[in-house]
């Protein structure tokens, strides 16, 4: 018969116990102050609200229409859906949003309390398409410093589309002017997306004029006819669906609130939107491989990169011209703004977070580079042409704190300050236009 | 070591090693017992199966599973996916009745909603005879009546127009007319193609638009095909436009669709390495999470399907959803053609560009023209047609008469046959060459007064 084995006391398997769980709450300690050092000495330093805040952002760049900077919601996080785009007769593509909204903002024209309102529109891409709801109090607000607005009601309306460019603004007022829309004033906020979105397209072999061609080829059938290329298509949404799952599973499990599993879910979404960005990649080689391209793709052109942008400029100015002269001849109020970006050097100077954030591929650093030279001096002409014209390059130039959260988008505060210049570069439009009446 | 010792571990070896035994034993009496209830179970599987008229069937089992692998590989799904391959098929699965509108050259346009490819090469070249310093440039806009005007009538507009004595172009410069008119182009398609020539770099002396009759036609036919009567002609846009995976909400459907089929197909691929239809038992139990995961992805299917369905009765590209009346639709109509030409005027004026628009003639507008016997014998048009000249008509002059009060050159030739008996209809709106010589010269005229008044 074997001895009886000396049983363990209970209070030396505790006592393991009690060691291992200290042990592992100091490993996780230790991992947490390791993490929070070596970001701190990266010049990086751990930022809960801004961890949360850029996921957000990431989120908001696949879900909603128009990034901006928020957290993710639940309201967010249930449709994803909400603004998808749709294929538009007269300017390529528009949004679900925008379309199921039109009806009721067409009656809302033909209403009594739009002929006391005063309606303005805003025009332009994807930062005017964010200007509501972040711009509007402080363009209400400047604008209350004309007379005749003092106390009438202001209304703001959305005409903003992600990466419309020139002619889709004077293209989107046409429209609405024939459906029966009837704006008192017009605010075309834009410029960048026309010299990085239509430089983008012309690298791709579209048309500059065309609208922007990862939007409208997908929208006009070249992906649908080509299997190689829906199935890229389906790659890339489903690598864009695994980003929209880690960003909402980093704001479930509330992972900004230590820094070691911030970092860890930080790492875990940039890795699958690289695989994202691979898969982008893929499905323009793809779609311009696809027998529909050369259908879909506009007249060709040819030239350097001096001449393309120099296409592109004109094709800004003139849209500036086009809606000048709709507006005009209507008694609409008008004014076209030159938008700010973070790659025009010079024009603010940006925080390290801001520096971080303002990456673009080689075809928008040149669009950017050879062609906001180029837009100041042609919105300089149209100035000189008699329109009402806001160069916005440098409105962010005095202020220090982060306002850019990418190449062109910025926060709230940013909107702050540039509806605030707007809304007084349209008063005193309006006042130039009554002395000049008188 | 004594000797006591010694006999204390030889009895533990000794129980150690009947202990070894002992389990040995009792894991091959679970093995043999497993073993021998698979047997029973196999052995019950076949009877039952046998009892229920299908005996078990090895082959038939892998090839039902090679089956599945081979129809559910990975790329299977977008290749037969509805909706992708036939997405220019009606809900009923036919071709819809173009009626050859649609041919090789035409394609989606972001800005115009269809054009013609062979228009690019115009353009560039309008844009590169404009820039000339000599000649005196026309840009004619339109639907199909002024696309036709330009082949027909454009040589006795220029005689016309040099032959006046103030005519900027000269007596003998080159008058040269060029075309951005479409057929079945309406409103604001015109405004919209002359935006882009404009913005592209035409510089055009002259801008003439001949338009109406498209305007309304077009818009009550859209209505009657479930399409906004803004947007362009339904017979070529919504066969066109017909994309149903440009919608992400579909896409997600295939991606699902996509998912679940190589569910099906790898696990087929694993059943087949592991011979699973050698055994009744296993294999009928592979089988039957085979039926579970294609009736998942025919589920899928199902869904996309439906959403394909729902893509093509009540797609955003139809425009928004219209309930008015053929009056609301002709309201709608006219709004947008006096909207849109107001527009190009401004466009032109802003540019110190001549402009004139014309109200094109039709033959089933009252007092339009007294009806020749070949006109009368024309076959009857769409009643839609009929309503949108009597209707319609009416309305045009009225708007083209209050944009021609707020300055908008304004030239209504709806009269211009009025005392023509000669036949000169082809249809209901299309005119043969002495009727476009004819509307040459009412358009001439009023380009010469407009020209005049801006000399001045």
């Amino acid at each position: 018969m074997s001895p009886d084995p000396v049983p363990r006391p209970p209070r030396r398997r505790l006592v393991r116990v009690a060691a291992l769980v200290l042990g592992l709450a100091a490993a996780l300690v230790l991992a947490e102050v390791a993490t929070r050092v070596a970001l701190a000495r990266s010049g990086k330093p751990f930022d809960s609200t801004a961890a949360a805040e850029l996921v957000g952002t990431l989120h908001s760049s696949l879900v909603d229409a128009a990034p901006r900077v928020r957290r993710i919601d639940e309201a967010a996080a249930q449709d994803v859906h909400s603004q998808g785009q749709r294929l538009h007769p007269y300017y390529g593509y528009d949004f679900q949003g925008y379309l199921n909204n039109l009806p009721t903002e067409l009656a809302y024209h033909r209403s009594p309390e739009a002929e006391k309102s005063y309606d303005v529109v805003i025009l332009g891409g994807s930062v005017a398409m964010s200007f509501l709801p972040d711009g509007v109090e402080a363009l209400t607000a400047a604008l209350r410093a004309d007379p005749e607005l003092a106390t009438r009601p202001i209304m703001v309306l959305g005409h903003g589309r992600a990466a419309h460019k020139a002619p889709q603004q004077t293209l989107v007022l046409q429209y609405l002017l024939c459906a029966g829309a009837k704006p008192d004033a017009v605010i075309a906020l834009d410029g960048f997306n026309e010299v990085a979105v239509g430089f983008q397209n012309e690298r791709q072999g579209v048309a500059g004029s065309y609208p922007c061609g990862n939007i409208w080829l997908n929208l006009a059938g070249a992906v649908a006819s080509d299997p190689p290329s829906l199935a890229a298509a389906m790659e890339l949404r489903t690598r864009q669906l695994a980003v929209i799952d880690a960003a909402e599973d980093y704001a479930r499990w509330d992972l900004s609130r230590f820094a070691v599993t911030s970092w860890l879910g930080l790492r875990r979404i940039e890795s699958l939107r690289t695989g994202a960005s691979a898969a982008a990649l893929e499905l323009e080689r793809r779609v311009a491989s696809s027998q529909a391209f050369t259908a879909l793709s506009g007249p060709p052109n040819s030239g350097t990169d001096e001449q393309r942008i120099a296409r592109l400029v004109r094709a800004w100015r003139e849209d500036g011209l086009a809606l000048h002269a709709l507006c005009s001849a209507r008694g609409i109020d008008f004014l076209d703004v030159l938008q700010p970006t973070a790659l025009l050097p010079g024009t603010k100077k940006l925080t390290a977070r801001e520096q971080k954030g303002n990456v673009a591929n080689e075809s928008w650093q040149t669009g950017v580079g050879l062609g906001y030279p180029l837009l100041e001096s042609a919105g300089a002409e149209l100035a000189a042409a008699g329109v009402p014209y806001l160069d916005a390059t440098r409105v962010f130039a005095d202020v220090e704190e982060a306002l850019y959260f990418d190449t062109c988008h910025f926060n709230a505060r940013g909107y702050a300050v540039i509806a605030t210049e707007i809304g007084r570069a349209l008063v005193a439009a309006r006042a130039r236009a009554r002395s000049a009446d008188k | 070591m004594s000797a006591e010792t010694e006999h204390t571990n030889a009895e533990h070896r000794q129980t150690a090693a009947i202990g070894r035994r002992g389990a040995l034993f009792k894991l091959a009496l679970v093995l043999g017992g497993i073993a021998a209830l698979a047997f029973v179970l196999e052995i019950g599987a076949r009877i039952r199966a046998r009892l229920a008229g299908a005996p078990w069937d090895a082959a038939a089992a892998r090839r039902e599973l090679t089956h599945a692998l081979e129809s559910f590989a990975a790329d299977a799904a977008t290749e037969t996916a509805p909706g992708v391959a036939d997405s220019a098929l009606d809900s009923k699965g036919a071709a819809p009745d173009t009626a050859g509108l649609v041919d090789a050259h035409q394609a989606l346009h972001p800005y115009l909603g269809f054009d013609d490819l062979r228009m690019h090469e115009r353009l560039r070249a309008a844009i590169e005879a404009s820039r000339s310093p000599d000649g005196f440039d026309v840009l004619v806009e339109g639907g199909t009546v002024a696309a036709d005007f330009v082949g027909a009538g454009s040589e006795r507009l220029s005689e016309l127009l040099r032959a006046a004595p103030d005519f900027p172009g000269g007596a003998n410069g080159p008058v040269r007319v060029w075309c951005e008119a479409r057929a079945e182009f309406k409103q604001p398609q015109q405004a919209n193609a002359l935006a882009c020539a404009l913005a592209a770099g035409l510089e055009p002396e002259l801008v003439i638009t001949i338009d109406g009759f498209d305007d309304v036609a077009i818009a009550l036919s859209n209505v009657a095909a479930g399409t906004h009567p803004l947007y362009p002609s339904a017979a070529r846009w919504n066969v066109l436009a017909g994309n149903p995976t440009g919608d992400v909400r579909t896409l997600d459907r295939l991606i699902e669709l996509r998912r679940r089929r190589a569910r099906v197909a790898a696990f087929a691929e694993r059943a087949l390495a592991r011979h699973v239809e050698l055994s009744a038992l296993a294999g009928s139990l592979a089988l039957g999470k085979l039926h579970e995961l294609r009736a998942e992805a025919d589920a899928a299917l199902a869904e996309l399907d439906a959403a394909f369905k729902t893509f093509r009765e009540g797609s955003a590209e139809r425009g928004p959803k219209f309930t008015g009346s053929t009056d609301d639709a002709l309201r709608c109509a006219v709004e947008a053609w006096g909207e849109g030409a107001f527009s190009m005027w401004s466009l032109c004026r802003a540019r110190g560009i001549a402009y004139v628009h014309v109200l094109q003639p039709t033959l089933h507008d009252d007092g339009a023209k007294p009806a020749s016997e070949d006109e009368l014998a024309l076959a009857a048009p769409d009643p839609l047609r009929l309503d949108a000249a009597r209707l319609g008509y009416p309305a045009l002059r009225a708007r083209g008469a209050e944009l021609a009060l707020r300055g908008m050159p304004f030239c209504d030739a709806s009269r211009v046959f009025a005392d023509v008996r000669e036949t000169r209809y082809r249809d209901a709106s299309r005119i043969d060459d002495a009727g476009h010589r004819l509307l040459a010269e009412s358009i001439a005229r009023r380009a010469l007064e407009e020209l005049a008044a801006r000399a001045k």
